[in-house]
């Protein structure tokens, strides 16, 4: 019996941080992993980010897929608006919680960064993480998690649908591109290490 | 202990960012209001911010820390001006 219900209505805040911290790094990476440059600091700011409302990641914008009463993944999704709005949230507590050492790293990151993720705007629906928990992998979990997300576009009245995704994530794009997405762009770091489509699909 | 004014920062803050601007053919007024928003107003992004903040600690020569500044205060130029002048004082 699958159930899809926002994780900030179950369990304790402490266990929540401590199941969705490797789901959201997993979801985030390669991005997170090339950006911190460190598991510690990168842990550190996610479990910021994750406590934070108005951030992308917060804790309580995570929909979760329970098999019983396991949580076998998520998804986080949010409009173009709300996710600008977020990510400069986001910018503000690296600036303030990071030591200057760390600021000069995370400077030349998001330099080498810019423009690699396009602007979303604000009628498309952003699928900002995705991910199924590695104990129910290759179960059709990836594939109702994309049901369940387009599903809650539709309820919140979006026609138009967006995410990025690395362009070495076969597994991922072929699934996207099972449900109608199509690349419409791709875009590189300035130095080549990470690249990333940007796929939409309208319906 | 610095000398540095808040008046000294915004000074700082106007040329820095009139600079950076004058590439894209745009211009910073040369004395904006205390409620001035550069991220509002478009005058910087999440990379402007954080050069900004790099280029402060760079021209006065000193390590600022931003965590007791209100985020939503980050780059309001009356606020930011005034907290960095109380950071070098101290």
């Amino acid at each position: 019996m699958c159930a899809i219900r926002l994780l900030c209505e179950t369990t304790d805040e402490k266990s929540r941080l401590q199941h969705v911290l490797p789901w959201i790094k997993a979801a985030g990476d390669p991005y997170y992993d090339w950006f911190f440059q460190d598991d510690l600091t990168c842990n550190k700011f996610l479990c910021l980010w994750l406590q934070n409302p108005q951030s992308e990641i917060f804790i309580g914008r995570i929909q979760a897929l329970f098999v019983g009463p396991q949580i076998a993944g998520g998804f986080i999704a949010l409009d173009g608006e709300d996710l600008r709005k977020c990510r400069i949230t986001d910018t503000k507590c690296l600036i303030a919680k990071s030591s200057l050492e760390q600021r000069r790293k995370i400077l030349a990151r998001l330099a080498l960064s810019e423009g690699l993720f396009l602007p979303v705007s604000s009628d498309e629906y952003y699928l900002s993480k995705i991910a199924v928990d590695r104990g129910f992998e290759s179960r059709g979990y990836g594939s109702l998690l994309m049901d369940m997300y387009l599903e809650c576009g539709v309820k919140s009245g979006f026609s138009r649908y967006r995410l990025d995704v690395c362009v070495g994530n076969e597994i991922a794009i072929k699934c996207y591109e099972k449900f109608g997405f199509k690349t419409a762009n791709e875009s590189t770091t300035k130095n080549g290490e990470l690249k990333y489509f940007s796929m939409t699909y309208e319906r | 202990m610095s000398g540095v004014s808040a008046a000294d920062v915004k000074k700082f803050i106007v040329s820095h960012l009139s600079k950076e601007l004058e590439s894209s053919g745009r211009m910073l007024n040369g004395d904006p209001p205390d409620d001035f928003d550069l991220l509002q107003e478009g005058i910087i992004d999440s990379l402007g911010m954080f050069n900004l903040t790099a280029e402060l600690e760079e021209h006065f020569g000193q390590e600022i820390d931003f965590e007791g500044l209100d985020p939503e205060e980050m780059t309001i130029i009356g606020p930011l001006c005034r907290y960095v002048e109380r950071t070098l004082r101290q």
